[in-house]
């Protein structure tokens, strides 16, 4: 019995360590590395928001409440959802070298209702120059306190690059990068690698 | 002949375009995806050496010198691993799934929907405060710092998650009866600050604990008399304030369940759904408050009447102490990572 109840109080100690948050929003996401002569351009992505949250946030969003959403209730979304992620590079994260490259900005946003859910379109601006050395970079798409779960299918993930860059890519966990230390462990990164032709 | 010669010339040139195409094709292929050995991304980046037969095509393009794999890292992807943390954020995604479902159901004249809503609800919150935030380790803390009794265990366990739903709750609508179906944005706005303060006074509570045994342990005299006397009980004051300090955030999980209840003008259904995830938290919660007394419990009878009881006790105020600070401060900290 006693043993039981160290046993009992070890997990307990166990769960101490965790300082993540736990999720109470969660997104679906899909993104698409964008390049163009230069090198790397944006990170297109296109998330899907759970119903739950959907709701709260259609409800406050559609102000005419027609379902439909329009370029100036877009707007609305755009500096309700993403505003306040803005520090936190949109959950955009691409490793170079040892750092974060920074988002510049937002370009092409677009909020939708689909099957009563929120759904974002949006493409974060980078600037990576493609020189005729290889450039590697790791993205990865997700909230590193978890309070929002993005899960990001890398599987699926594309690339678009003009016939000046070549562009190499896979998708694989995040073992052994110490910047992304502080994700959840299962949190998957698309690897890229590009160069100019020229 | 005349007509041979005209085929033939045809076929030459459609050769010759059917190649310019192929070239004109193959120089635009110029995305891959395949794997590449990665080098030089930081200091402790592994080398992967490419193993994936699937992507495995072309090595004549691989850059960087191919290195030995690392002990213990294995070209696997990390998607087989098993993660509980993960497991359970997954389950909790999919039982918010069910829980519109049903209450779509139930919109749709189907009251019979309400008790595997209710179900839903319960597991719910048992699952969601297994997550970070929801006290235990606040609960473990102050009963390694403090002695409880049983039932002081099942209080600050529940009295966390009520709390931490009553907060929500309240704050919903409130919210709801000025901003109505709005609401939310002005409710994250809220919980933000209130939050904060609550995490504040998390790291202030164990910085008191911590300071309180440590005075314990100088104030109380060496000799035989004193030694084996044990600690005093926490008092039902304490206990309350530790519970309000710590479920004073309100539950955004609660409030969207709620929220979207409301929205759908199923103000009963709302309420009942909120106390059922309260249950279920409390579940969760109960069993960490039980498990933390009995844990010192078990160190008070182990080092009672010895010679280093004093000094066990001072270590254990401590640790608890330390234990409520890091908390608070992991939580305090959370918002703030991956800020660039």
């Amino acid at each position: 019995m006693k043993k039981s109840f160290i046993v009992v109080a070890v997990l307990c100690l166990a769960w101490v360590t965790s300082g993540f948050c736990h999720p109470h929003v969660f997104v679906n996401a899909e993104v698409k590395a964008l390049f163009d002569k230069e090198g790397l351009a944006a990170i297109r992505n296109h998330w899907v928001y759970d119903e739950l949250y959907s709701a709260a946030m259609i409800a406050s969003g559609d102000v005419n409440g027609d379902g439909v959403i329009s370029e100036r209730e877009s707007a609305w979304f755009k500096d309700a959802v993403l505003t306040p992620i803005e520090k936190h590079n949109y959950f955009n994260y691409i490793q170079q070298g040892t750092v974060f490259l920074k988002a510049e900005k937002i370009s092409n946003f677009k909020a939708t209702v689909q099957n009563s859910r929120l759904v974002l379109d949006f493409d974060v601006v980078f600037k990576s120059a493609a020189s005729a050395d290889y450039t590697m970079l790791v993205a990865v798409v997700s909230d590193p306190s978890n309070y929002i779960q993005v899960t990001t299918n890398m599987e699926i993930a594309d690339v678009e690059a003009p016939d000046e860059i070549d562009v190499e890519y896979f998708d694989d966990g995040l073992d052994g990068l110490t910047l992304f230390r502080a994700f959840q462990p299962n949190v998957k990164g698309l690897y890229l690698r590009f160069r100019s032709k020229k | 002949m005349l007509l041979t010669a005209s085929l033939r010339n045809f076929t030459r040139f459609s050769l010759m375009v059917i190649l310019l195409l192929f070239l004109a094709v193959s120089s635009g292929a110029t995305v891959k995806k395949k794997r590449f050995d990665l080098n030089n991304v930081n200091d402790d980046t592994p080398a992967r050496v490419e193993t994936d037969e699937d992507n495995l095509t072309d090595s004549s393009v691989s850059v960087g010198s191919e290195v030995d794999l690392p002990k213990g890292i294995d070209s696997q992807k990390s998607s087989e691993k098993f993660n509980l943390m993960e497991t359970l954020s997954e389950t909790q995604k999919s039982l918010r799934e069910r829980l519109t479902v049903q209450i779509n159901t139930m919109k749709a004249g189907e009251n019979s929907a309400i008790w595997m809503f209710l179900a839903v609800c319960f597991l719910y919150g048992m699952l969601h405060a297994l997550g970070p935030g929801h006290g235990k380790s606040v609960v473990v803390g102050f009963f390694m710092a403090r002695r409880g009794q049983w039932r002081q265990g099942v209080a600050l366990g529940a009295g966390i998650t009520f709390t931490h739903t009553l907060s929500a709750v309240l704050l919903l609508f409130l919210l709801f009866g000025i901003f109505r179906a709005a609401v939310y944005p002005y409710f994250e706005v809220g919980r933000g600050g209130v939050e904060k303060a609550s995490f504040i006074l998390l790291m202030i509570t164990g910085v008191l604990l911590a300071g309180i045994g440590l005075v314990d342990f100088f104030r109380k005299p060496k000799a035989d008399s004193g030694e084996k006397k044990l600690p005093a009980v926490a008092r039902w004051r304490e206990i309350m304030g530790v519970a309000a300090i710590t479920g004073l955030v309100p539950c955004p999980a609660v409030a969207l369940i709620v929220l979207f209840c409301l929205l759908n003008s199923m103000m009963t259904l709302a309420l009942m759904g909120a106390l059922t995830v309260c249950v279920g938290m409390t579940c969760t919660n109960v069993l960490f408050g039980i498990a933390a007394v009995a844990f010192r419990k078990c160190i008070d009878k182990k080092t009672a009447g010895s010679r280093i009881a004093a000094k066990v006790y001072a270590i254990a105020s401590v640790l608890g102490g330390v234990i409520i600070f890091v908390s608070g401060f992991l939580l305090f900290k959370a918002p703030f990572m991956g800020q660039i």
